[in-house]
């Protein structure tokens, strides 16, 4: 396996970076049941990202250095973001009796010409997008809602040619 | 050689001993020359994927992802063979990190 991160272990270290829990409250943090954190927290432990004593588990700074740039490398990072974008899509078209809950996935695909002062238009609107991603980060700094890890939304957007997805998908093989 | 072998055990155990006549008849392979398979003749691969596929079969295996990958690491390149391999290795590690542990208590005992 590569030095990466699956998201059900990326999932872990964000909850024990917000701070350190028991396992109890990472199972509530994190949606992730009992059985299984009990098979991501040695992996973690044995790769040196997280530390346990006396039932309390915390992230590993010592070592945060090491561990921090092997998982962010850009293969890694691109191997977790197809992973979370094929999960999108799996979501989004599980059918009602699939899901447990009301449908939240939203995905939708648009593809269009665009004038140079349409591209401009749309290029502002995607800045706006991400500075009131930032803005929200920010709040939640200063005002904590005391939410859960696992009730974060998941945002996925991007831009590119229709010819170079195209090219990209002959080229892949 | 001994891949040869170990197909042409797998098939005689599970079809339980066929004769030369049997094999040929379950196979589509010429009597003549099943008889140099048994007597060590080297197997062609499209016999040996016949063995494998009969095998397969008969535990309930299904090739088609083997085959499938096999054509792959034939045909894709380099670097889209190692797409895939991401992918699976993935697979992999989240369903060994789904398998249910036996004892609640046992992430303790291991560290303790």
């Amino acid at each position: 396996m590569s030095e990466g991160l699956l998201m059900v272990e990326r999932i872990v270290i964000e909850s024990l970076s917000k701070k350190e829990k028991n396992i109890q409250e990472i199972e509530l943090d994190t949606n992730l049941s009992h059985g299984l954190l009990l098979n991501i927290m040695p992996n973690l432990l044995m790769r040196n990202m997280i530390r346990y004593k006396s039932g309390i588990y915390s992230l590993d700074k010592e070592h945060a250095f090491l561990w921090l740039s092997e998982i962010n490398k850009t293969e890694n990072i691109k191997e977790e973001a197809r992973e979370i974008f094929t999960s999108l899509v799996n979501q989004y078209f599980k059918n009602d009796e699939e899901l447990k809950k009301p449908k939240v996935s939203q995905f939708k695909i648009q593809k269009m010409w665009l004038t140079k002062e349409e591209e401009m238009i749309l290029k502002s609107h995607m800045s706006t997008l991400e500075g009131f991603f930032t803005g929200v980060k920010e709040a939640r700094k200063y005002h904590p809602q005391r939410e859960k890890t696992c009730e974060q939304r998941v945002v996925v957007w991007g831009i590119t040619d229709y010819s170079d997805l195209i090219d990209g998908v002959l080229k892949a093989v | 050689m001994d891949s040869q072998k170990i197909i042409l055990e797998q098939y005689s155990l599970l079809f339980g001993k066929p004769t030369i006549k049997e094999i040929a008849k379950d196979t589509g392979i010429q009597l003549t020359r099943v008889f140099r398979l048994l007597n060590g003749s080297s197997m062609k691969l499209s016999e040996y994927l016949v063995f494998q596929k009969k095998v397969k079969e008969k535990m309930g295996l299904s090739y088609g992802l083997e085959v499938l990958a096999f054509e792959c690491s034939q045909k894709l390149s380099p670097t889209a063979i190692m797409e895939l391999e991401a992918i699976l290795k993935r697979k992999i590690e989240v369903w060994k990190i789904s398998q249910k542990q036996e004892s609640p208590n046992k992430l303790e005992q291991k560290i303790a």
